[in-house]
C-alpha cells in the first residue's frame, strides 16, 4: 500500500522542479503541406499544386520577404513565387528546371499555389525537393504525390532530408 | 511509396514526435500502473484509446462533429490529469475487476477528445478524398503507440530494478512498480495540470 506521505513527498519534490522547468504548453498540430504533381501530356507541362495552411504559409512567406506577419494572411503573389523558388527544386535529367507562376487561390484554411515546369516529356528522370516551412517548424512534413500515365508515387520530405532531391517518375527507386 | 504508406508514416511520425508531448504524456499516464507482465492489458487500453481517437477523427473530418479548437486544446490535458489522478487513487486493481473493465472505456472516451485535436488539419488538407488518409494516419498512430509503449515498458523495468536495488521497497512498504507508478503519474499530473491552466479557454 502506498502511503499518502509517499504521494505527497513525490508531488512536493517534483512539483517545484516540474512547474519551474516545464516549457509552455505544447499543442499537437499537424505541420504538413501537400504537393500534387501532374504531367499534362498534351502540352508537356508539369504542374505542381501546393496546399499549405494559410496562417503558417503567409507567415513564412512574409518572413522570407522581410516583411511583418500579415494579419489577414494576405501576401503578395510575387513574394509567394520568390519563396517557392527558394524552397522547391525540380531537376530534369540532372538539370535544374525553371518554375513559372501558375496561380493562387484560397479555400477555408488552405492556400493553393500552382507553379509549372514547361517542356517536360515524362516524369521519368524528374527529381524534386521541397523544404517548405522547414525554417519555422522542426517537425514539418511535406507530402509530395506525383501522377503520370496512371502511375502514382507518394513520398515525404522532412527536415532531416534537407534539400535532398527525390525521383518521382515511374520505376524510380529514390 | 504508396499513398497509404505515406499516410501511415505521417501518423507514426506525428505520435512519436517528442514535440507532440501531450500524446506521449497521455500514453505514459496510461502505462504507468502496469508491469511488463500486464502488457496485454496495457495494449488493449491503448487500442481502446486509438478506437476512440479514430472515431472522433472520422466524425470530425466528415463534418458530422465540429468542436472548437480552444476547447479541445483544454480538454486534452484534462484527460491526462484525470488519468494521472486515477492512477494515484485507484488501488487494489487485482481485487477489483471493475477497475480493469472501466479503464479501456476511460481510455476510449479520452481518445474521443484527442482525436478531435488535429481533425481540422486533416479535413482541410485532404479535401477530396479523406478516407485513405484517415485510415493510414490512424494505423500509423497505433503503430507509433505500440513503439512508445515498448520503450516505456523497457524504461519501467530499468526503473523498477533501480528502486529495488536502492531498497526503497520491501516488506510493509510499496512495491517498486507502485513507487514508479506514483512517481510517473505525479510528474505527468503536474505537467498536464500546468498545460490545462495555460490552455483554459476563459
Amino acid at each position: 500500500m502506498v502511503s499518502a506521505r509517499l504521494i505527497r513527498g513525490v508531488l512536493g519534490v517534483l512539483g517545484v522542479a516540474v512547474l519551474a522547468g516545464a516549457r509552455t504548453a505544447w499543442s499537437h498540430p499537424l505541420h504538413t503541406t501537400l504537393t500534387e504533381i501532374a504531367l499534362d501530356s498534351t502540352d508537356g507541362t508539369m504542374r505542381l499544386t501546393i496546399r499549405a495552411f494559410a496562417d503558417d504559409f503567409s507567415a513564412v512567406v512574409a518572413r522570407h520577404a522581410g516583411k511583418p506577419r500579415p494579419a489577414d494572411y494576405n501576401v503578395l503573389e510575387a513574394d509567394i513565387a520568390s519563396y517557392i523558388s527558394a524552397t522547391v527544386s525540380v531537376e530534369e535529367n540532372g538539370r535544374k528546371a525553371p518554375l513559372t507562376w501558375g496561380g493562387l487561390r484560397r479555400t477555408g484554411d488552405l492556400m493553393w499555389v500552382t507553379v509549372r515546369v514547361p517542356s517536360v516529356r515524362s516524369l521519368r528522370g524528374v527529381k524534386v525537393a521541397t523544404t517548405l516551412l522547414f525554417e519555422i517548424f522542426d517537425d514539418q512534413v511535406n507530402i509530395v504525390q506525383a501522377t503520370s500515365d496512371g502511375h502514382r508515387r507518394s513520398m515525404l520530405f522532412t527536415a532531416g532530408d534537407g534539400r535532398k532531391l527525390k525521383a518521382i517518375g515511374p520505376g524510380a527507386s529514390s | 511509396m504508396s499513398d497509404l504508406a505515406t499516410y501511415i508514416e505521417l501518423g507514426f511520425r506525428h505520435i512519436t514526435d517528442l514535440k507532440g508531448a501531450d500524446h506521449i504524456l497521455f500514453l505514459l499516464a496510461l502505462a504507468a500502473i502496469y508491469r511488463f507482465r500486464d502488457w496485454r492489458e496495457c495494449l488493449w487500453v491503448a487500442t481502446a484509446f486509438t478506437v476512440g481517437h479514430s472515431l472522433t477523427l472520422a466524425l470530425a473530418v466528415t463534418n458530422v462533429l465540429n468542436l472548437r479548437p480552444a476547447l479541445i486544446e483544454f480538454l486534452i490535458p484534462i484527460t491526462i490529469v484525470a488519468t494521472g489522478l486515477e492512477n494515484l487513487f485507484a488501488r487494489d486493481r487485482a481485487k477489483t475487476p471493475g477497475i480493469r473493465r472501466y479503464r479501456p472505456v476511460l481510455a476510449g472516451m479520452f481518445g474521443l477528445v484527442h482525436g478531435a485535436g488535429f481533425a481540422n488539419y486533416l479535413r482541410s488538407l485532404f479535401v477530396e478524398d479523406i478516407a485513405l488518409p484517415l485510415f493510414g494516419f490512424n494505423v500509423g498512430i497505433e503503430l507509433g503507440q505500440i513503439c512508445v509503449l515498448v520503450l516505456t515498458f523497457t524504461a519501467f523495468i530499468a526503473v523498477d530494478r533501480l528502486i529495488a536495488t536502492l531498497r526503497l521497497s520491501g516488506i510493509g512498504r510499496p512495491t517498486p512498480a507502485r513507487i514508479r507508478a506514483v512517481a510517473v503519474s505525479s510528474i505527468v499530473l503536474l505537467i498536464a495540470t500546468r498545460w490545462a491552466v495555460e490552455r483554459a479557454p476563459w
